[in-house]
This record gives C-alpha cells, structure tokens and sequence, in this order.
C-alpha cells in the first residue's frame, strides 16, 4: 500500500506545485501588505520586485503612526463595539430559532426555514431607502446602534442556518434522556443542548463577527461623523487623502492592523473555518 | 404521552415553545429584511426626495420603470454588471477547479495550505481594495513592473483609469477574493467522488480529459449549480469593492448596478429611481439564479 502511495505522490508532484504556485498568486497580495506596512518606502519606489518578496529592512514608523493615532483607534474600538454587539444580538436570537428549526414540529416551520435561507441572498443595496428611514425615525442616524440594528439583517439568517445545522448534527437522545429524567424541553435546551453546543456557537459567532468587521455599504450611509465611523469608513476616507509612497506605506499599515483580528480568527477557527465556509459562510 | 404542561399534551405543548422560540427571529427578519424588501419595491412607483422627506410621496405608475428602459445609459450599466460578474464568476469556477483538482487527494500540508488560502475571502474588502490600488498603481505597483519584466507590456498601464482595464482589473479582483470560497466548495464535492471511479475509469483506457467530463463533473453538477448560483448572486450584489477601487469610473465604464442604486438614493436623494433600479436587480437575480436552478435540474431529469 504505502508503495501505491508513493507512487501516486510522485506523479502528483506538478499538480502540487501548480497548487502552491496558485496559492502563492492568491496570498502574494496579503504578504505584500503586511511588507509593504514594514519596508521603508524606498523599497517600493525602486520598484525592485526581488526587495518587495524579500525584504532587507524594516522599519516601525508606518505601524507606529496609525497605531498611536487616536483617529485609528477610535474606528478600531467603534468596529470591536459594532461586531461584538451584532455577534452578540445574533446568537441570542438565532440560537433560540435554530434550535425550534432543527427539533420542534410545528406547521410552516419548514417555510419559514427556508424563507431564512433565501433573505441571506437579498442584496443590501434593495433594503437601503427603508432602513434609512426607519433609522432616521428612531432618531439613531449617525449611531452605532443603527449598525448594529441593520447589520443583523444579514447576520442573523446566516447564524440560523450555520447553528440549525449544528443542531441537526446533535443526537437527539441528548434530550430525550433528559426529558425521561424529568427535564422539561426548554430545561434540556438550557442545561444539556447549549452547554454541549458551546464549539459551534463560538465557531458560528466568530463567523458573524467576520461578517460585521468587514461590512461596508451600511455604515457608508448610516455614519457620517469620524466619532462613530467604522474601520472600513473611517479608514477609506482618513487614509488616503494623498498619493504619496509615505501615505501608501501607512495605508498598508492601517489596513494589516485593521485586518489584524481577522487574522486572529482564522488562527482560532483553522478547520472550523473551512468547514464553516463550505456550508455557505461569509458573504461576499 | 405523560411530560405536557398544565394539561397540554406533548405534541401541542413542543408546537407553542417551537413558535415561541422561533418567534423573535421572525420578528427581526420580517422588521429588518421582509418589511424593507416590500417596502422598495413599492417606492420605486413613486416619486419622493430624501431631502424632504415630509412632503407626500406622488404615485408615478409605471414611470420610473419608463425613464431607465429608455434611458441608454441605464442599459451600460446593467451590461457593466453582467460582464463583471460573468467574468469573475467564470475565472473563479475555472481557476478554482484547476487548484482543486490539482491538490485533492494529493497535497500533504493541507491545512496550512487551506487556511492561508483563506484569506482573501475573510480579510475586509476596504482592505483588498486598498491593496490593489497598490498593487496596480501606474509607477510604483508590482502589477506592472512584473509585467514589463516578462515584456508583456512596454509601457506602465494606468490599470484602474481606462475604461476596458479598469473592467479588466475589477474582474481580477473580485476573481481573486471570491477564489478561495469557490475552490473550497469545488474541493469538498470533489473529495465525495469515488476513487474507484476513476481506477475503473483507467483499466477501460479512459484519457484524464474524458474522465473530466465523465466523471468529475457530472458527479459535480449539484455542487456546480450551487456555485455558480451563489456566486453570481454574491458578486452582482457586490457593491463595495466597486465603489472603492473605481467608483463605477472612468466615465462610468465601470458603474454597477448596486452602484446606481446608492447613487440615486444617496448624491441625488432619488427614492423612486433607487428603488426602480433596485427592483431590476432582483428580477435580475431571480432569473439567473432560476436559469442557473433549471439548467441542473434538466440535466438530472434526462440522466435519470
């Protein structure tokens, strides 16, 4: 067997490397941020490719200014507060639904779970005029909460099918036994399902965390002072006001540390993730 | 049938904690999704400013709908949508089935591999966009002088400020961040075929070519139909990368359909128009997504 093996690898091996060449083209640009937040600018007007793959200095200046600036720190801290709160309002919500979609019968259930499915394909763009005027109506334009409102829009229909699924993989007599031992179904929920569910709670909420963190089209309309912009906002108007190499360089460093929890994420879900996005994660 | 409260039997007593607990995810989805959708599609038959929004909406029938039929450059722009989305959907099926089938059952540091992979599709897209902008920068980005090293091209191209490289580059982009998602989806279908599929495929002297078209991607179909469903939904939806790479430019060659509906909502304060044009888009969706539905499902019927 392990000859049949070794055999196959050997004839695989341009395939592997025609994989890793691609996969190279897909991560060159991340690894060209994260350099290019820590070269001297020199390196990049030289226009050396050699330099850019390998670096020969480093400098912190860049990373230093958007990291001490007060500016950047806000939007960062505006971002942590608007990804946490929706994370926070989705599961809430969403644990509860998914749970009566994957083991409670009732009629129009199954309509409605699908009807879920279909709201995570509606564009933003079609919900834009009524949100604003419903946001302008509670009197929270220009509010973080008005994020955390709106984004729950495309947060909680993708928490509902990533945690009715989880759900779904639970053997159902988790439950039973405790029903037999005098729990009530709800007592089983509370005590037996969720405690058991904790990985893919956490697996879900850091994929509606992702979500948030990224979103764009809503706090374009919905913030418009720097006091509650978000990284996305307040990093595209703030940052590139020049077009100067300096002003790249920060660009970059802002945006490696803007995508810094991200990548944090990606470290902690590792398997989780591809799993997670295989069964329709992260919208584009 | 011995554990239903206060005398209800179990079945009744499951069906009211079923509502109950699905109940404030309805509520939220039919507040923040059902109600807006409704909403705009009624708006686009009317004529109302965001600047005022006091004075009474005026009903225009079927007016708004008139003005962008007839309107010439109404027609560019749904173009504009159709070819980048076509475009990145096509080059992402395409590339990501070639790295799929160049790693599945092959590649030893998988996990490292996938995970960094990743990346594209997870990092935010202010982020993409700031780094492309860099790296197709006219002087100083990589883009071009890698290409003049290879002496494809002579000069530098100012990629993101003429009509047709702009198109160009938008479709690489989109191509480049909606890889990952496609190629995992592609992988994951690919790992449930049978490898005694092909083994039996090879003793009959099929060429890989024919066991491709035989094996991989009938075995594929559902798996395909849904990629090219949601990624065509997903990137004809797309509204940020667009707005912050070109801004729909130069000279609107680049201006999308999600585009013109923030546009007419949000610089000309437009409610009816926006809504009209986001009322397009969803008949647009839901026909490509029905087309795309139909073609797999015919498919099956005449296999069976």
């Amino acid at each position: 067997m392990r000859r049949v093996a070794k055999v196959l690898t050997a004839k695989h091996r341009p395939r592997a490397l025609l994989g890793l060449f691609l996969s190279f083209l897909a991560v060159f640009p991340i690894y060209f941020m994260v350099v290019g937040s820590i070269s001297p600018v020199e390196t990049f007007l030289r226009r050396d490719l050699g330099e850019i793959l390998l670096p020969r200095a480093f400098v912190g200046d860049h990373m230093a200014v958007v990291a001490f600036d007060p500016v950047f720190l806000r939007f960062a801290l505006n971002s942590m507060i608007v990804a946490t709160g929706t994370t926070f309002v989705s599961i809430a919500v969403a644990t509860l639904g998914a749970y009566s979609l994957a083991r409670l019968r009732f009629p129009g259930g199954e309509v409605i779970g699908r009807f879920a499915l279909l709201t995570y394909t509606v564009p933003s763009v079609l919900l834009l005029i009524p949100l604003f005027k419903i946001v302008v109506t509670l009197n929270l334009a220009n509010n973080l909460v008005a994020l955390i409102i709106t984004y729950t829009t495309f947060s909680v229909p993708f928490c509902l099918w990533l945690l009715r699924s989880y759900f779904q993989s639970l053997p159902r007599d988790l439950e039973e036994a405790a029903m037999v031992d005098g729990a009530s179904r709800l007592g089983a929920l509370f005590r037996v399902i969720l405690p058991l569910s904790v990985p893919g709670i956490v697996a879900t909420a850091l994929f509606a965390f992702i979500l948030a963190w990224n979103e764009f089209l809503f706090a374009l309309v919905f913030t418009t002072t720097s006091d509650v912009k978000t990284l996305p906002i307040g990093v595209s108007t703030t940052f590139t006001a020049e077009q100067t190499a300096t002003d790249w360089a920060v660009a970059m460093s802002a945006s490696t540390l803007s995508a810094v929890p991200i990548f944090i994420i990606v470290l902690i879900l590792q398997r989780g993730l591809v799993r997670g996005i295989t069964a329709g994660a992260v919208k584009g | 049938m011995r554990w239903g409260i206060r005398g209800l039997s179990l079945r009744n007593s499951e069906r009211l904690l079923g509502i109950g607990l699905l109940f404030p995810t309805v509520a939220l989805i039919v507040a923040v999704v059902l109600y807006p959708m409704i909403s705009t599609l009624w708006l686009a038959f009317f004529n109302e400013s965001l600047l005022r929004p006091n004075d009474p909406a005026e009903f225009v029938g079927l007016d708004n709908f008139r003005r962008l039929v007839t309107d010439g450059e109404f027609w560019k722009v749904v173009k504009n949508s159709v070819v980048l989305t076509a475009g990145a959907v096509a080059g992402e099926v395409i590339i990501g089935m070639i790295i799929a089938l160049a790693v599945n059952a092959s590649y030893r540091g998988r996990g490292l591999f996938r995970t960094l992979n990743i990346l594209p599709w997870v990092i935010p897209s202010f982020v993409t966009a700031f780094v492309w902008v860099w790296l197709l920068h006219p002087q100083f980005g990589p883009v071009n002088a890698f290409l003049q090293l290879l002496h494809i091209i002579d000069e530098p191209i100012a990629w993101l400020s003429e009509g047709v490289t702009a198109m160009i580059s938008l479709i690489a982009v989109y191509t480049w961040k909606g890889l990952p998602w496609t190629f995992l989806v592609l992988l994951a279908g690919l790992q449930t075929i049978p490898e005694d599929w092909y083994e039996a495929a090879k003793v009959d002297g099929a060429s890989a070519w024919q066991m491709f078209w035989n094996i991989t991607v009938p075995a594929l179909r559902y798996v395909l139909v849904i990629v090219l469903v949601l990624r065509t939904i997903w990137t004809f939806n797309s509204f940020d990368m667009v707005y912050l790479l070109t801004g729909g430019g130069p000279a609107r060659a680049t201006l999308t359909l999600p585009m013109q509906v923030f546009t007419a909502g949000f610089r000309e304060y437009n409610v009816g128009m926006s809504s009209a044009i986001a009322a397009v888009m969803v008949v647009l969706v839901v026909l490509l997504s029905l087309i795309m539905l139909r073609v797999g499902w015919v498919e099956e019927e005449s296999q069976a």
